[in-house]
């Protein structure tokens, strides 16, 4: 039964790199998808696939590669599906600046009906 | 023997849905005129059809009836008696049913307690109820039957979701659904408000009670659900903006608007077209949640294309629901007049500015959970939405609304400026001092603990000078108490997530590591085996400056039908820290990867949540007088 728990290992010691770059990394897996999960992002997931990638990014931040560098690497390679934060781009623009338009509609309405 | 429950429970649905037909007859036959005797006693009677139905359900799986599709697929032998019973909910038919059950109930109550409504109203008011449990058991009987008999009986059923063995999801979802079919009841009076002349003050104090009611055990099947998560998933994380998370706090935050709105309709007959509209879409929205949850189309949209009939029916329901509801009232609401006109700095101004911010806030989650399913379907680009998202668009809308929320007290006390500017200095001074004893580094935090602070003393401030006022104080008890625990909640959310600890690391037996202000010791790992799952058990001793403080067991569970091992987290908590370790991987027998988390204050946001519930049941206990 013990041999079902095995995962390929993930060995790391947090001594090996700075406080700095494990700050960056623990935010950077928080926003990010685990692509195999149904809706987890990589700082929970154990499968071995997030384990691959964490090690990936891992690697790529003690390289001296930034946030929006690996962001992009990864973007480029899974598709943007894999960021928790959506791109801004034309396709996305209501989900973005939708709630501004709303509030500023609901507002003029509501106003423009009750205050005196 | 068993099989015949089975049966009997089916009849007892067919029976249900005879009953609600039996129900809308004198509505649609011949009107008003006729006897509503029959309405009435229907109304009574659909709770205690379908309740025997339901305890039918329960015996067959107690009883392992596995000629039952559905008691096959989710139950077990093997499995404890309580999970047994439990699993009469776990699955998509039985569930329903439960809603159905909870719907009968609720409509049960308002057949009781509406006796002082006039006529009309009262039997528009229940026909209406009559017309969605007619909906509901439709759904159940003809798509989602949990009495349909399986061709190949199991010997031992097959088994019950391990998620789901556990006691925060056994009482999760029957909160749950008190909450969103609680809110039919504001639904179908508002429908029924839309055929009279007039929205009376006195009928939206009528409805408050069944507002605060559902909204409570809304929050507590929110609250439970998020615990749940905690203790459960083995993150350590309490929210994740899942869109099955935001599907129950949709209708949460339209409630929270509305419950806010009727005040003023129901003191000043102030909002009353408004009320109604957001009654509609309280509702709408609870519906809309349960069809995203129901209809398999959140976990991909091509599932719920391969097998589309249970989320259509939902669909249709929920066209039905919201383009009738907006018809009725568009159709009616020219005829609701306001008996006042608000100005803007005033309790009615607030509630006015509460509801722009909520509703708004509602809009954002549902753009967000809506939007990849959109892209989704027009085979669009695939996008994840996630608390980045939130952060930048939900938080922003809640700023504000926690300031108008601690300047209430000060609103309605309308002091001197004088004491205003004392106020504000200290509270500004609290809250630095505050920052400073937990290091608060960001912006957001800070903002975190000084709107919680505001709300606090201003609310604190107002109770000592209104002690020789009892009545004053008795008429506030129940909204302090509510803000109070969202003031709590704001300072839990805020320090835990600013003095979160989180490690990740391997350790062999017998070594130690400390984090934070603890020592870590993997003491031991033993083995149990239990009825339904065999478990490696942890033993972490937490020591601090080389005292011993406590034992730490978390485990990783294999249930008996389940390849994947489930976590089930440790957790040392008191009021002021949790210290949380749950099992990672097994690298060896000796040796595995840990997960330590050590969060101050985590608690305070369900001891939030819990004052919350206790300010909405003190409100609906002591009634305001309208003035």
């Amino acid at each position: 039964m013990k041999k079902i728990f095995i995962v390929i290992a993930f060995l790391f010691s947090s001594n090996s790199f700075s406080a700095d770059i494990d700050k960056q990394y623990k935010s950077l897996i928080e926003e990010l998808r685990c692509m195999v999960c149904q809706n987890q992002n990589l700082s929970e997931s154990e499968a071995p696939l997030a384990v691959d990638m964490k090690q990936k990014i891992k690697e790529m931040l003690k390289s001296g590669k930034n946030e929006e560098q690996i962001k992009a690497f990864l973007s480029e390679r899974y598709s943007s599906y894999i960021l928790y934060e959506p791109p801004v781009n034309s396709q996305n623009i209501i989900l973005w600046f939708g709630p501004l338009v709303f509030i500023v509609i609901l507002s003029f309405v509501l106003f423009r009906r009750y205050i005196r | 023997m068993i099989i015949e429950i089975g049966y009997i429970g089916y009849f007892l649905l067919l029976l249900g849905l005879m009953n609600c037909m039996l129900l809308l007859t004198p509505k649609f036959v011949s009107g008003l005129n006729v006897s509503s005797n029959i309405l009435l006693s229907a109304s009574k009677l659909h709770f205690p059809i379908l309740l025997i139905s339901f305890i039918c359900l329960v015996i067959t799986f107690v009883g392992e009836d596995y000629s039952l599709d559905y008691v096959a697929k989710n139950s077990n032998s093997n499995l404890p008696l309580i999970y047994k019973i439990s699993a009469a909910w776990a699955g998509h038919e039985g569930s329903m049913l439960l809603w159905c059950v909870v719907s009968s109930f609720w409509m049960f109550l308002a057949s009781i307690f509406s006796e002082d409504l006039h006529k009309s109203l009262r039997i528009n008011f229940l026909a209406t109820m009559g017309l969605l449990n007619l909906g509901f058991l439709l759904f159940v009987v003809a798509t989602s039957n949990p009495f349909d008999r399986t061709m190949n009986v199991p010997i031992d059923g097959s088994d019950l979701n391990p998620l789901l063995q556990d006691f925060g999801l056994i009482v999760h979802p029957p909160m749950l659904y008190m909450g969103y079919v609680g809110l039919s009841v504001v639904f179908s009076f508002a429908i029924a408000c839309c055929f009279e002349s007039d929205f009376k003050k006195e009928w939206a104090q009528w409805i408050r009670p069944w507002i605060l009611a559902s909204w409570s055990f809304l929050t507590l099947g929110i609250a439970l659900g998020s615990w749940w998560a905690y203790y459960e998933l083995g993150w350590g994380g309490w929210w994740f903006w899942d869109p099955v998370e935001n599907a129950s706090f949709m209708p949460w935050l339209m409630s929270t608007a509305l419950l806010h709105s009727v005040i003023a309709t129901g003191e000043k007959g102030m909002f009353k077209s408004w009320t109604i509209l957001l009654s509609i879409f309280t509702f709408s929205l609870s519906l809309l949640g349960t069809f995203l949850v129901r209809s398999g189309i959140l976990i991909s949209v091509h599932s719920f294309a391969s097998d589309p009939t249970r989320g259509i029916f939902i669909l249709l329901m929920l066209l039905a629901l919201i383009g009738g509801g907006l018809i009725i009232y568009s159709m009616n609401s020219k005829k609701f007049v306001d008996d006042n006109e608000v100005t803007l700095f005033s309790k009615e101004g607030f509630f006015l500015l509460n509801n722009i911010l909520l509703v708004t806030a509602t809009f954002t989650i549902l753009l967000g959970t809506m939007y990849p399913l959109f892209l989704d379907v027009l085979g669009l680009e695939k996008i994840s939405v996630g608390v980045p998202y939130y952060n930048a668009v939900f938080i922003p809308l809640m700023i504000p609304l926690m300031l108008f929320v601690g300047y209430i007290p000060i609103l309605l006390a309308r002091n001197s400026k004088n004491s205003q500017l004392i106020q504000l200095v200290v509270i500004l001074i609290l809250s630095i001092i505050l920052s400073l004893t937990f290091s608060v580094n960001s912006i957001l935090f800070f903002i975190g603990i000084f709107s919680a602070t505001w709300i606090i003393v201003n609310i604190l401030y107002d109770v000592f000078f209104s002690l020789d006022n009892k009545i004053k104080l008795k008429n506030r008890m129940g909204m302090y108490f509510a803000h109070f625990g969202l003031a709590i909640f704001i300072l839990g959310a805020s320090i835990s997530e600013n003095n979160k600890i989180e490690k990740e690391f391997v350790l062999n037996v017998g070594e130690s590591k400390t984090i934070g202000l603890f020592e870590y010791k993997l003491e031991k790992l033993s083995e149990l085996k239990s009825v339904n799952y065999d478990a490696i058990i942890a033993s972490v001793l937490v020591s601090k400056d080389n005292q011993f403080i406590t034992e730490i067991n978390p485990e990783k569970r294999l249930y008996h039908s389940s390849e994947s091992p489930m976590t089930e987290a440790g957790i040392h908590g008191r009021i002021d820290r949790d210290l949380y370790v749950s099992l990672g991987n097994m690298i060896d027998d000796n040796k595995w990867s840990l997960r330590i988390y050590d969060k101050p204050f985590i608690r305070f946001i369900w001891i939030g949540t819990i004052f919350m519930i206790i300010g909405s049941i003190f409100s609906i206990r002591f009634k305001k007088k309208s003035s």
